[in-house]
C-alpha cells in the first residue's frame, strides 16, 4: 500500500484530500501542518513517504523553501513531491517548473480524480 | 598740406566712428545671442523637466501595474483555498463513496457541486481576461494551420455535441496553402472551442452545427453556423461585452460565466483579427422538408495573412526569414493586442521593440533613450499610430519634430487612415502603414524608411506608399 504525506496549512484541505486518497485509492495518509512539521513527519515516517503533496504558500516556510530542505537531506532527497497549489498564474508556473519538483497540480483539485493525477505525474500503475 | 591732414583726420575719425557703431553692433549681437543662448538653455531645461515628470509619470503607472497584479493574484488565490475545501467536500459526499445519502439530500449535493464548479470557471475567466486585456499574457507566435486548428477543437468537442445530440461538421473552401498563418495555437483553439460550445449549447436536438473555413491570399475567415433560436440584431454586438448575455438566466441554464465571448474577442484582437456575430444568411428559409427553421446564428472570425511560397505550418521553431532587420523600434498603439502582434512580428524579424502606450510615453521614451545613448539617437524608428488618447498622432509627431533631441528619429505612421485623409502627418512622417496591415508590407515599409535614413528624405510624400489589406 502506498504512503503519502500531505503538508497544507489548511486543516480542511488536509482532510478532504486525505479523504479524497484513502476512498478513491486505498492509500495510508499522513499529514503535517507545516513545512518543519513536515520534514519530521516524513523523518519519522518508517519507511519513507512514496510521494508528498505539498502547498506551496504556507506561513514560516513555504512550499519551496520546504522542498529545498528535503533535497538536502539524504534520506528525504529521492521522495517525489508533488505541489499542490492555489497559485495558476503563468509566472507562478515557470517559477515551479525551475526548482525541480516532480509535478506540479491546482486548486481546486477534483477529489474524484485527484488519486488518478498522482499516479499519471509520477508514473504509477496502481 | 593742412587740406590732406584735415582730409586724413576726417577719414580717421570717421573711421574711428565706423568701428564704435560695429562694436556696438557686435557687443548688442552678443549681448543678442547670449539671450537666445539664455532661452535655449532654459527651453532644454524645460524639456529636460518635462522628460524628468514623464519619467516620474511612468514610473508611477508600473508600480500600479504592479500592484493591480499581486491584487489579482492574491484574490485568485484567496478564493481559491476555500472553494477547494468546498469542491472536494462536496465531491466526495455526492460521489457515494462515503456512504449512500437519500435522494434529496443528494439533489441538492448535485446543485451545491454545480455551483461550485460554476463559481471556479467564473474566476478562472476573470483572471484569463484581466491577463490579457492588461496585456500581461503573451502570444506566443507562429505558423500555424487554422484547418489542423478547427479539426482538433471539433474533435476536443465531439463529446460534447454527441451528448446533446448535436452534429459536428467541418468544411475548408480555401486553397490547401492559404490556410496558414501567424498564430498562437493555443489561444486560437480557445476561442475556437467557445464558438463551437456555445453553438452546441443554444442548438435545438438533432440539428448540426458547421464551422466553415475560408481564405484569400491576404485573409483567413472562419464562421461557426448553428441553427438555434438565432440573436436579436440589437443584440449581436453588446454579446461581446461581459457579462451580457441574451437572457439573463442563460449562464445559470447553460453553466456559461457571460466572459466566454469577451475573452474570444480579447484573443482575437490579440492577434490583430475582427470577430463578429450576424444572422444566418439562409435566414427563415424552410428546411428541406419544407419545416421553417430556426433562424440560427452565424459567428464570423478573421484573420490578416500574409501569403508565403511553400508555405506549411511551424512546428516550434521560427521560421527563418529571407530579409532580416536591425536596430530598435519604438512601437506606439493604445491597443495592446496591436503592440503585441506588431513586436512579435517585428522581433522575428530580428529587429529590438520598445513598447509605449501613448503619445506623453513616446515622447519620455524617445528622450530618455536618446541622453543615454548621445549623440548617436538610440532609436532606429517609431512605428505610431495616429488615435491615442491624450496626445494623439499628430500632436506627438510634431513634438518629437520639433525637439532636437528626438527630430533625427524617423517616424512611420501606423494608421487606419489613408494618407490623403491625413495630409499634415504626410509632411512630418518618413513612411505610413495602413491598418488593417499586412505583415510583409510593414516589414518593407520599415526597411525603407531605415534604408533611406542616412540621407534625409526631404519629401517623404514622394516616398510613401500605402500597405493595405484588400479583403
Amino acid at each position: 500500500m502506498r504512503r503519502i504525506l500531505i503538508i497544507d496549512d489548511e486543516e480542511d484541505i488536509r482532510e478532504v484530500a486525505a479523504l479524497s486518497l484513502e476512498a478513491t485509492a486505498g492509500w495510508e495518509i499522513v499529514t503535517a501542518s507545516s513545512g518543519a512539521d513536515g520534514i519530521l513527519a516524513a523523518g519519522n515516517s518508517k519507511p519513507v513517504p512514496d510521494a508528498i503533496l505539498m502547498d506551496v504558500m504556507m506561513p514560516e516556510m513555504d512550499g519551496p523553501t520546504t522542498f529545498r530542505m528535503m533535497q538536502q537531506n539524504p534520506e528525504l532527497a529521492g521522495i517525489p513531491v508533488i505541489l499542490l497549489t492555489a497559485k495558476v498564474q503563468g509566472v507562478d508556473q515557470r517559477r515551479f517548473a525551475d526548482l525541480g519538483v516532480a509535478a506540479v497540480l491546482f486548486k481546486p483539485f477534483n477529489p474524484l480524480t485527484l488519486a488518478d493525477q498522482i499516479c499519471e505525474k509520477l508514473g504509477w500503475k496502481d | 598740406m593742412s587740406f590732406s591732414l584735415t582730409i586724413f583726420s576726417g577719414l580717421f575719425l570717421t573711421c574711428i566712428c565706423l568701428l564704435g557703431v560695429l562694436a556696438l553692433r557686435l557687443a548688442r549681437k552678443v549681448r543678442q545671442q547670449e539671450r537666445d543662448l539664455g532661452g535655449l538653455s532654459q527651453t532644454l531645461e524645460r524639456s529636460r523637466e518635462h522628460a524628468e515628470e514623464q519619467k516620474h509619470r511612468l514610473a508611477e503607472r508600473s508600480d500600479l501595474d504592479r500592484a493591480k497584479d499581486e491584487f489579482i493574484s492574491t484574490v485568485s488565490h484567496e478564493l481559491r483555498t476555500p472553494l477547494t475545501s468546498i469542491r472536494g467536500a462536496l465531491g466526495l459526499l455526492s460521489s457515494g463513496l462515503l456512504g449512500n445519502v437519500d435522494a434529496r439530500a443528494h439533489n441538492l449535493l448535485r446543485i451545491a457541486s454545480t455551483n461550485t464548479e460554476r463559481l471556479i470557471r467564473l474566476i478562472n475567466d476573470i483572471l484569463d481576461l484581466e491577463r490579457m486585456e492588461s496585456g500581461r499574457s503573451p502570444v506566443n507566435l507562429r505558423r500555424c494551420s487554422l484547418v489542423d486548428l478547427s479539426r482538433e477543437a471539433v474533435e476536443m468537442m465531439s463529446a460534447l455535441a454527441e451528448a446533446a445530440q448535436i452534429r459536428l461538421e467541418m468544411n475548408s473552401y480555401a486553397a490547401h496553402d492559404a490556410i496558414y498563418f501567424d498564430a498562437d495555437p493555443d489561444r486560437i483553439l480557445q476561442v475556437l472551442t467557445n464558438l463551437l460550445s456555445n453553438a452546441i449549447k443554444f442548438s435545438p436536438e438533432g440539428s448540426t452545427v458547421s464551422l466553415e473555413i475560408d481564405a484569400n491570399t491576404d485573409a483567413l475567415s472562419l464562421k461557426v453556423i448553428d441553427r438555434g433560436r438565432g440573436i436579436p440584431v440589437d443584440k449581436l454586438e453588446s454579446i461581446f461585452d461581459r457579462f451580457q448575455q441574451v437572457e439573463s438566466t442563460d449562464s445559470s441554464k447553460k453553466g456559461g460565466t457571460g466572459l466566454g465571448l469577451a475573452i474570444c474577442r480579447s484573443i482575437i484582437q490579440q492577434h490583430g483579427g475582427l470577430i463578429w456575430a450576424q444572422p444566418n444568411e439562409s435566414w427563415g428559409q424552410p428546411d428541406h422538408n419544407g419545416a421553417p427553421t430556426n433562424p440560427g446564428t452565424t459567428f464570423c472570425v478573421q484573420f490578416c495573412r500574409s501569403a508565403r511560397i511553400g508555405d506549411t505550418a511551424s512546428p516550434r521553431e521560427i521560421a527563418p526569414l529571407a530579409e532580416r532587420g536591425e536596430g530598435l523600434i519604438l512601437v506606439c498603439d493604445d491597443d495592446p493586442g496591436i503592440r503585441t502582434v506588431v513586436r512579435e512580428q517585428l522581433r522575428r524579424h530580428g529587429y529590438d521593440v520598445i513598447e509605449a502606450g501613448s503619445g506623453e510615453e513616446v515622447i519620455a521614451l524617445a528622450n530618455e533613450q536618446t541622453m543615454r545613448n548621445a549623440p548617436s539617437p538610440a532609436i532606429s524608428a517609431i512605428l505610431l499610430d495616429h488615435y491615442l488618447p491624450g496626445l494623439n498622432g499628430w500632436e506627438t509627431l510634431r513634438q518629437l519634430k520639433s525637439s532636437a533631441t528626438t527630430a533625427a528619429i524617423p517616424v512611420v505612421i501606423l494608421s487606419v487612415s489613408s494618407p490623403s485623409e491625413r495630409p499634415l502627418l504626410v509632411g512630418e512622417a518618413q513612411g505610413w502603414v495602413q491598418k488593417p496591415y499586412n505583415e510583409s508590407l510593414l516589414l518593407d515599409e520599415l526597411g525603407r524608411v531605415l534604408k533611406s535614413k542616412a540621407g534625409t528624405v526631404k519629401d517623404p510624400k514622394h516616398n510613401l506608399r500605402t500597405s493595405r489589406l484588400t479583403a
